[in-house]
């Protein structure tokens, strides 16, 4: 039913309300994006005013200033190389770390000597400094192979605690359930254990990523990685190019967003297929 | 193995505890195959444990039980325990292990009064509370078990499809070793051989 067809009633309401001037409200997705553009000149702004106020370019750049030096990098080819370097290694680390995670989850719940030899690990991976492990473990390996294993490091504790308490909270009646239908090891693993690690999952799949990319690039500053985001932002700060450091950084962050987004998508998707394939009859 | 333990589960001398309390005292009987057995008594007096004890979830502290070994074990548990990420006939199908899954586990949900495409399509979180204890029915009967125990079979159904399930249920148990747990008497125990009062070993 359609309020303004009515001459009477509801429908003379809600003329009524317009001519008082309460239009009606925008959708949703436009009041996002209105907000986070106001939001995101809000904070230019504070920059700008920021920049005025030092006056010394190469101690902080301008918003403007960053922004040229960020397109004239983008279409060179280290641009390109490098960004396209720094997320192939964060990406192998993450993903080697995810899979090792999840196995040794798997195999600490079922096997309880095992959560106790990772338990000191996990502890101390989680507590040390990613400096601290960068500048040891470039002792020990080559520098493009750092950020690599420093990905590794920041996603393994995260996704093995987070699929260990996934496994915990599996529901000890939908065991028996399983148990006293004979149920196979994949039919438990889709339908019970599978949906139980699913939000936890998840969950430490996006905390871990934005980790592992910081980490990652810290390692590749810190190593000095050739063909990296991590070593032009070291030449900038060597050459005290600062907006060209800030212009790296801007694209750090874009990288980190996109990257996000990505395994959101791709998580949900893997949710969905998983349901499709298994549980969703 | 004696002549009765080839014909019947057979309980001897049961003895089970929760920290202080004891739920049974050594509990023994026999329940020859085939034979439909009521278990009757006041809540808490160790019917689930018992039933329990014979699916082998819970392990006696001594005694033993013999004769299920080798027996498929239906158990319609007391609360629906439906699986959340399944429908109503995915729940259903997953128990079943040769043939057409979906076609009998329709079959026999639309024999509980599920049948209809929307019933089957829901999960668990949009059923009712008496749609989901006729689905776990459903899932219970599908497994085709030997041997059939019911925990509070009806609990939560109203007078007709209470009557219904019963009906269903005494069809797919024809033949099969039915033992039933309630305090309170249901149509379905009405024709039941057996009848076995369980008393608290503390009162």
């Amino acid at each position: 039913m359609r309020l303004t067809d009515k001459p009477n009633g509801a429908g003379s309401q809600a003329q009524t309300l317009t001519k008082n001037g309460k239009t009606p409200r925008l959708p949703k997705p436009v009041i996002a994006v209105i907000s986070a553009a106001a939001t995101f000149a809000v904070w230019i702004i504070i920059w700008q005013i920021a920049y005025a106020n030092i006056g010394v370019s190469f101690i902080f750049p301008s918003p403007y200033q960053v922004l040229v030096e960020l397109f004239r990098l983008i279409p060179e080819k280290k641009f390109i190389i490098s960004v396209t370097g720094s997320m192939l290694r964060v990406i192998c680390g993450y993903l080697t770390g995810i899979a090792v995670a999840l196995a040794a989850a798997f195999a600490s719940h079922f096997f309880l000597p095992l959560k106790i030899f990772f338990s000191p690990f996990v502890k101390v991976v989680r507590a040390t400094p990613a400096a601290s492990f960068i500048l040891i473990c470039v002792l020990w390996m080559p520098s493009n192979a750092v950020p690599v294993f420093i990905a590794f490091l920041m996603v393994f504790p995260i996704v093995y605690e987070n699929t260990l308490t996934g496994l915990s909270e599996t529901s000890v009646n939908l065991r028996e359930v399983a148990a006293v239908y004979r149920f196979s090891r994949i039919k438990k693993l889709t339908l019970l254990y599978i949906p139980s690690i699913a939000p936890y999952f998840a969950s430490a799949c996006t905390t871990s990523l934005g980790l592992a990319w910081k980490a990652g690039i810290s390692a590749e500053v810190l190593c000095v990685t050739r063909d990296s985001v991590g070593y032009y932002i070291y030449i900038s700060k060597q050459y005290f190019e600062t907006a060209q450091l800030f212009a790296w950084t801007v694209a750090i962050i874009v990288v980190s967003v996109l990257l996000e987004f990505a395994i959101k998508k791709s998580v949900a998707a893997l949710q969905r297929a998983v349901r499709r394939k298994y549980v969703g009859n | 193995m004696s002549e009765i333990e080839n014909k019947a589960i057979v309980l001897n001398g049961l003895t089970k505890s929760y920290g202080e309390k004891r739920v049974l005292d050594n509990f023994s009987a026999s329940f020859p195959y085939g034979s439909k057995t009521v278990i009757k008594g006041v809540s808490g007096c160790g019917k689930t444990t018992l039933l329990r004890i014979i699916a082998g979830l819970t392990l006696p502290d001594s005694g033993t039980v013999t004769g299920t070994a080798d027996k498929k074990i239906s158990v319609l548990f007391q609360e629906d325990r439906l699986f959340p990420t399944l429908t109503a006939l995915g729940n259903v199908a997953a128990v079943i292990q040769d043939g057409n899954r979906k076609k009998i586990a329709a079959d026999i949900l639309g024999m509980l009064g599920l049948g209809d495409k929307k019933d089957l399509d829901s999960y668990p979180s949009q059923l009712s509370g008496g749609m989901k204890r006729r689905c776990a029915i459903a899932r219970a009967l599908a497994y085709d078990g030997d041997i059939v125990l019911l925990d509070e079979a009806l609990k939560g159904l109203d007078r007709d499809n209470a009557e219904k399930c019963a009906q269903v249920i005494r069809t797919f148990t024809e033949n099969k070793t039915v033992i039933s747990v309630t305090h309170l008497a249901t149509s379905l125990e009405d024709d039941f051989e057996n009848t076995l009062i369980m008393t608290s070993p503390e009162i």
